[in-house]
């Protein structure tokens, strides 16, 4: 039998099936609204094939694959589209402007649900052009319900380069938004307001002003599911003070928060602390306190309290600066667990510990 | 048939080379430069495969000193008459690649990473170059030599003047070393000291082209080419910019990439090309793919760039290839 599976983030749709006929497996894959490739294997056995194909399976819905009809699959349009300035376009003089036309004359802006802005400036300027250049023609974004403004990778600028503005206006553009992605917060506010859509928020920034945390924790976002915030580094606009963090981690202001990752922060120890005595921890299914200064002090308490936390699906401390002894124990914790310290060194000098994205 | 491959002393290069000899039937034997020497003088009939010296030096400067010596020794070499002995890449070749500035020259016609500068003599002439020009990051890099050594990726902002420099320089009780490790300057007194001392060892400005991602690591290619045959390509990827092998940055397979064939084949294209317009029999050829719309560009070429890990540790297949096709070439 067929099975059918699709994968949809900002970067990319795709789909994969999978048919076992006796001893041969049949994969196709490719993007979403074409035929994709179509590869044959043959297995000694048709027990092997099938087991195969399991593995397969398993390993596509780990990576976030959702199964769905062959019909669905097929008739999905491409939802996603990622507009900004090229290298060649800055070599060419284009502007935001320019790039603003570019959206607007896209005959495919009116069947897209999610909108990636990606480099509006290679000098470092404001995207305030963008920004009022939207708000002036807010009704044609308004089926949009994911938005990530500033996928801007360092090939293209430093994370600390990128000078947002204020955004609240811009938001309102978008009355169905679900998903926000931000990434870059100089000059940035997205305002004290009421967002009853928003189900998931992630900002990323290599030091994030209070402002932005005083933002998200004077507006209303009752149906939040998933919220991610990158602290930083204090060079890069990260004020210092953990504790503004701490009004976050509360059920009344986040009833459905089912995802909470302050991330990134030199004081990673002390989110850990935070999640502990939280009343918001409870109805949490993943704890994210990866890439940040998360040392053995953090890992002993959560080893600490395993009946506190033991209800949770996953607990992300990829990069982290835990010894080999406490990151073997925490594996062993009823909860799955990611520890791998991706490049971070525990034996350095605990003064050289940074959080990865420190700029 | 005598063949040899040269040092200064055995190396990981040679070792596996001699290995890849007894694979297809030759013996190979190693010789030091000073052997080499003599043995031309002698009129000796041998077949030569000149590998770069073994350092062990990290100090930025020193290190320079022993390319500069290198250098001269194979201009040495090049200059002795020899009816006798033949090179699997002539020295005069190998000369030409390790010139950065020299090498692009002989690559007219061909995608190159620009050239903004060759010659920068220090820190205040690149800052007055940055903030009057409207380039706000390039590549500064010591003309001479090959590898990542020395290399310097630059950004300054363009209102701010702020710099942010990533390199595996260091600076250890006040000399500037090359280290395994890419680290992120900000600090504009050791950012100065670094980019006057690799501008003493002769140094040139790159225009720094965005390149493509895989699987969020940004990516080179080296690919390892016979004239007009490519024989290997190394997907070299990084966190940062830098991707150097030397590094010990992380190598993928080429087939992963699933490039379109079109591409695939303009690769190969300006690659072999590189190696036959600096008149090389055997070079490795850095490719970088732009951002955003994948246009290849060569990066600079090397000629004693046939030393991938990944394949002498499996099928040293580069050197078994390299042999077999010399040995029926001569």
């Amino acid at each position: 039998m067929k099975r059918v599976f699709v994968f949809q983030d900002f970067k990319s749709q795709k789909f994969w099936s999978i048919g076992v006929e006796g001893v041969n497996i049949t994969v196709n894959y490719g993007k979403l609204g074409t035929d994709g490739q179509t590869q044959v294997k043959t297995f000694d056995s048709e027990e092997k094939a099938q087991k195969q194909a399991e593995k397969l399976i398993s390993e596509k819905t780990k990576k976030g694959y959702v199964e769905t009809q062959e019909d669905t699959a097929k008739s999905m349009k491409v939802e996603v589209k990622k507009y900004g300035l090229t290298y060649d376009d800055y070599d060419n003089g284009k502007t935001q402007k320019d790039l603003l036309d570019k959206i607007l004359k896209d005959k495919k802006l009116p069947e897209l649900k999610s909108l990636v802005i990606g480099t509006w400036d290679f000098e470092s300027g404001d995207c305030s052009e963008l920004v009022q250049g939207i708000i002036a023609n807010k009704e044609k974004f308004a089926q949009i319900e994911e938005l990530f403004w500033g996928d801007i990778d360092m090939e293209d600028q430093e994370i600390s380069w990128i000078e947002q503005c204020d955004l609240s206006e811009l938001l309102d553009c978008f009355p169905r938004l679900k998903t926000l992605k931000i990434k870059g917060t100089n000059s940035l506010s997205i305002g004290k307001k009421a967002r009853l859509t928003l189900t998931s928020l992630e900002i990323i920034s290599g030091g994030m002003p209070t402002s932005v945390i005083e933002d998200i924790i004077g507006s209303d976002l009752p149906n939040l599911e998933k919220l991610i915030l990158y602290l930083g580094d204090e060079n890069y606009g990260w004020e210092g003070d953990i504790n503004v963090v701490k009004p976050l981690f509360s059920k009344e202001k986040f009833p459905k928060l089912t995802y909470l990752g302050i991330v990134n922060a030199h004081e990673e120890d002390e989110v850990v602390t935070f999640f502990m005595e939280s009343d918001i921890l409870p109805q949490l299914e993943t704890m994210d306190i990866s890439c940040g200064v998360l040392t053995d002090k953090g890992g002993r308490l959560l080893l600490d309290n395993v009946e506190k936390i033991k209800h949770l699906k996953f607990i992300d401390m990829h990069y982290n600066f835990m010894s080999e002894e406490i990151q073997a124990e925490l594996k062993k914790l009823p909860v799955k667990v990611d520890v791998d310290t991706d490049g971070a060194d525990v034996d350095e000098d605990p003064e050289d510990y940074f959080p990865m994205i420190t700029e | 048939m005598n063949i040899c491959v040269v040092s200064n002393q055995p190396s990981r290069r040679t070792e596996y080379f001699i290995q890849a000899g007894k694979l297809v039937g030759e013996t190979i034997r190693f010789i030091t430069y000073e052997e080499l020497t003599e043995a031309i003088r002698e009129q000796k009939q041998l077949f030569i495969k000149l590998e770069p010296p073994v350092y062990r030096e990290t100090g930025l400067l020193a290190y320079h000193a022993l390319c500069t010596s290198y250098i001269t020794l194979l201009k040495e070499i090049a200059s002795i008459p020899v009816q006798t002995v033949t090179f699997l890449n002539q020295p005069e070749a190998i000369l030409r690649t390790l010139d950065k500035v020299e090498a692009k020259r002989y690559l007219t016609g061909l995608p190159v990473t620009p050239v903004l500068l060759e010659e920068v003599s220090c820190f205040d002439e690149l800052e007055t170059f940055l903030s009057t020009g409207r380039i706000s990051s390039l590549f500064l890099k010591p003309r001479f030599g090959s590898g990542a050594g020395g290399i310097m990726a630059i950004r300054r902002h363009p209102v701010s003047g702020e710099w942010i420099v990533y390199t595996p320089l260091n600076i250890d009780a006040g000399i500037v070393r090359n280290t395994k490790r890419i680290r992120r300057w900000t600090d504009l007194s050791g950012i100065k000291d670094l980019v006057d001392t690799v501008c003493q060892c002769g140094a040139l400005a790159e225009q720094w082209i965005p390149k493509e991602k895989v699987n969020n690591e940004t990516y080179d290619l080296r690919v390892v080419c016979r004239v007009g045959t490519v024989e290997h390509i190394v997907v070299r990827c990084s966190k940062g910019t830098i991707t150097n092998l030397h590094l010990n940055n992380r190598a993928h397979s080429f087939a992963t990439l699933n490039l379109p064939e079109e591409l695939k084949k303009d690769i190969y294209r300006i690659s072999t090309q590189a190696v036959q317009q600096t008149d090389l029999y055997y070079g490795g050829v850095d490719v970088l793919l732009r951002k955003d719309n994948s246009q290849p560009y060569i990066i600079e070429v090397n000629g004693q760039g046939d030393h991938i890990y990944e394949d002498i540790f499996n099928e040293n297949r580069i050197y078994k290839n390299q042999l077999t096709a010399w040995v029926k070439s001569i």
